[in-house]
């Protein structure tokens, strides 16, 4: 009896020790088709109007194909990454993958005697089959460049600071942080269920906090706030999140070029769960007061609404927020603050996110007020769990 | 652990990798609410009725999607896909699952991924014609046009102008006689009045076509007409034997000109097709537009607009029993000359779709 248990062991991890080595030669094949725009073709000179100039051709070659090839080629992924030959038609799993930029933002505000540059560059790391044209997963990347100067930003010194997040190593770097998501990312070759943040609004108490009052900085707001809720819930679950794609997409489609002036057409699943996300309050409150300095709370609200959207069925829909302590000195005569109620709502965003990992009444009643929507916070995990 | 469970263990292991595996497929979602009667919970029967529901739901959902005309035909075998659903759909994923034990409701939303060209293939065969022996499969032909603006001669407008002036003066006088003399007065204004006014006369542009019965439409037809259970004969092989009645070339020459084919060149072909013994004829144009920069895409884009008959000649007196159009279809390509023939070979294939799905519907054969 025992000795045909042992047998029966054995067997079994022979088994699956060749199974683990079939999966590695399954490993799903990925061709890197290399950089692109997303958006309608006649448009993208316009929508990145930094980033175009600065992808200049040379040998044929775009300048950031060349720059990502560069650092792509340096790690290794869950899944085979082909660099140098096309896609293989054939191959019914193969995947092609594009490096797509979404959105290039520039904005300049003048606080006390300095000037802030900031530049917010969204891209999406896109897994396409290549004979469909429909997407099968996709994980945003984000980032953000902050800098201050005493006289107003020139273009030449614009363009200069574009240059260093494309080409110099430095902290804020898109390509190198693409490449680090990329091999973050578990590709799968088919997902059951997909996620997307489908609305994103700004209160108007919210907006009156902002130092530009014009609509197209409160269009432009309420992007930032979808593509980094969704990078966050993309990176904390290690989910795939469909593009937030208010303005980039007609009907299911998303356009895109490459560098080389190729144009393609991809189609977005349908989501299976879909997010609303609303950004209702900015609050400031004085915490404390030392000769030093004062503290204050900068609070942000915002509600979530997951949901079904075939049942409507709504799995959470709660208001959360967050509060940041932020130290000012004495000696400090300009405060900005608008930058502190936007870095409160990333928090939030990023402790709501990993929080789905193991929800707690605790973290609910810290961030929510109550604990009546404990029931529905913890089937968030289960819906989460249904996108992997 | 027994045999037949590690066996069943192992198996499963291979299928969910093997599970990977493409197909061509859509995915549809569908859902469903039922009630049930178990104490407490549903049973697993419950809970399966639910979900056949549901695929029930989504097949539905799909079939709707896919036009009037094959809505009717798919009717035909709807039983039969439910019936057999297994065999359409490749895989079912929950979405959600929503048990209410107050109520006793299920409430279940999945995503299915259907086999949708086995369908199609389902519905094509079973219509009246490919239900038929192939010793009395129908003869059908086609004569299907293009055309394109070869040129554009436009008018000036006719412009006629007119201006009347009137003048008219208006006074009066006043002559009084007393003992101290004579009072006079008097006085007058004058008014001028100018009316202009006229006539635009526009005159619509004269256009000239070069008219082609391309081979994108030829084969594109030909495809549909014959997986449907026709035996097409081109037109080009009649024209002889029907000593000209069927003529491509009256064809061509009328939609040179007009905006449609002339009753005449119909007569005759629909009298030469009635001669061969050919059942079906479908006549139609495909009217080819500029060309413009698709904004998405920035590649050339063409729109074609396409119309079409389906005429039965099988009886006495010709009788149109289906019809399309006029649809627009638009092609995409890095010239003019590929994105007009991706315009044409769809705009021909959904028309010859359309035609077949209208005729399969009224059963005909």
């Amino acid at each position: 009896m025992f000795k045909n248990y042992h047998h029966s062991n054995k067997a079994i991890f022979i088994t699956f020790f060749f199974l683990s080595l079939f999966q590695k030669v399954y490993a799903i094949d990925v061709y890197n088709s290399g950089f692109s725009y997303l958006g309608a073709a006649n448009t993208i000179e316009s929508s990145f109007p930094y980033s175009y100039k600065l992808n200049a051709k040379v040998d044929g070659v775009g300048l950031f194909d060349k720059e990502l090839s560069k650092k792509i080629n340096t790690q290794s992924y869950s899944f085979n990454l082909i660099t140098n030959k096309l896609a293989d038609l054939n191959d019914e799993n193969a995947v092609s993958f594009t490096f797509a930029l979404q959105n290039e933002r520039t904005s300049i505000e003048k606080i006390g005697n300095l000037h802030k540059l900031l530049i917010q560059l969204d891209g999406q790391l896109l897994f396409f089959d290549f004979n469909s044209m429909s997407i099968v997963a996709s994980f945003p990347v984000n980032i953000q460049y902050n800098d201050a100067v005493k006289s107003y930003p020139s273009e030449n010194y614009i363009k200069e600071q574009y240059r260093k997040i494309f080409f110099d190593e430095m902290k804020v770097n898109l390509f190198t942080s693409a490449v680090k998501r990329l091999e973050e990312v578990t590709l799968k070759r088919r997902y059951k269920n997909y996620i997307q943040v489908v609305d994103s609004k700004i209160s108007n108490k919210a907006f009156a906090q902002s130092t530009i009052q014009t609509d197209i900085e409160r269009k432009r707001l309420t992007q930032v706030f979808a593509q980094s809720f969704s990078q966050f819930l993309s990176s904390n679950q290690d989910i795939s999140v469909l593009p937030f794609i208010k303005g980039h997409a007609i009907g299911n489609k998303l356009s895109g070029k490459y560098s080389n002036g190729e144009v393609y057409t991809l189609e977005l699943p349908e989501p299976d769960y879909a997010i609303k996300l609303d950004v209702l309050a900015f609050k400031r409150k004085l915490f404390s007061e030392e000769n030093a300095g004062k503290s204050y709370i900068y609070a942000a609200q915002a509600s979530f609404d997951f949901y079904e959207p075939l049942s409507g069925k709504s799995y959470f829909k709660e208001k959360l927020f967050n509060g940041s302590t932020k130290v000012i000195p004495s000696s400090q005569t300009s405060i900005d603050h608008w930058a502190t109620f936007n870095e409160s709502l990333m928090i939030l965003f990023d402790k709501f996110t990993k929080q789905l990992n193991s929800p707690t009444k605790q973290w609910l009643k810290k961030h929510s007020g109550s604990t009546k929507s404990y029931k529905s916070f913890k089937q968030l995990k289960e819906v989460i769990n249904r996108c992997r | 652990m027994s045999i037949s469970k590690k066996v069943n263990f192992i198996l499963t292991v291979f299928l969910i990798l093997f599970a990977q595996t493409a197909y061509s497929e859509v995915l549809v979602k569908g859902i469903a609410e039922v009630n049930y009667t178990s104490w407490g919970s549903p049973d697993s029967d419950e809970i399966e009725d639910a979900k056949k529901q549901a695929i029930r739901s989504a097949i539905g959902r799909w079939s709707s999607k896919q036009g009037t005309s094959f809505l009717k035909n798919f009717e035909s075998v709807r039983q039969q896909v439910e019936k057999n659903y297994k065999d359409y759909v490749l895989g079912v994923t929950i979405v959600d699952e929503d048990i209410n034990k107050d109520n006793k409701t299920i409430r279940l939303v999945i995503k299915i991924s259907l086999d949708d060209v086995r369908i199609k293939n389902l519905v094509s065969g079973s219509s009246a014609v490919a239900n038929t022996n192939e010793d009395e499969l129908s003869y059908m032909t086609f004569i299907f046009v293009s055309r394109r603006q070869s040129t554009v001669k436009s008018y000036d407008d006719k412009v006629y102008k007119r201006s009347d002036d009137e003048t008219s003066v208006q006074g009066s006088e006043v002559e009084e006689a007393s003992d101290s003399g004579i009072e006079y007065a008097s006085n007058s204004s004058a008014t001028k009045k100018s009316t202009t006014g006229g006539s635009r006369t526009k005159k619509a542009d004269k256009i000239e076509y070069e008219v082609s019965s391309s081979n994108e439409i030829t084969i594109a037809m030909t495809e549909v007409f014959s997986a449907n259970g026709f035996e097409v004969v081109e037109a080009e092989y009649l024209e002889e034997e029907t000593d000209g009645l069927i003529s491509i070339e009256a064809f061509k020459n009328d939609y040179s000109h007009g905006d449609d084919i002339s009753g005449a060149t119909r007569r005759n072909a629909a009298k030469g097709a009635k001669m061969l013994d050919i059942p079906y004829i479908a006549v139609g144009t495909l009217d080819i537009g500029m060309k413009d920069k698709d904004p998405s895409s920035g590649l050339t884009r063409v729109f074609v607009t396409v119309t079409g008959k389906l005429i039965s000649v099988k009886k006495r007196f010709p009788k149109t029993i289906a019809s399309v159009g006029p649809v627009q279809f638009s092609g995409l390509g890095p010239n003019q000359s590929v994105a007009e023939r991706n315009a044409l070979k769809l705009a021909s294939k959904n028309a010859a779709n359309e035609l077949i799905n209208q005729m399969n519907a009224k059963s005909v054969k």
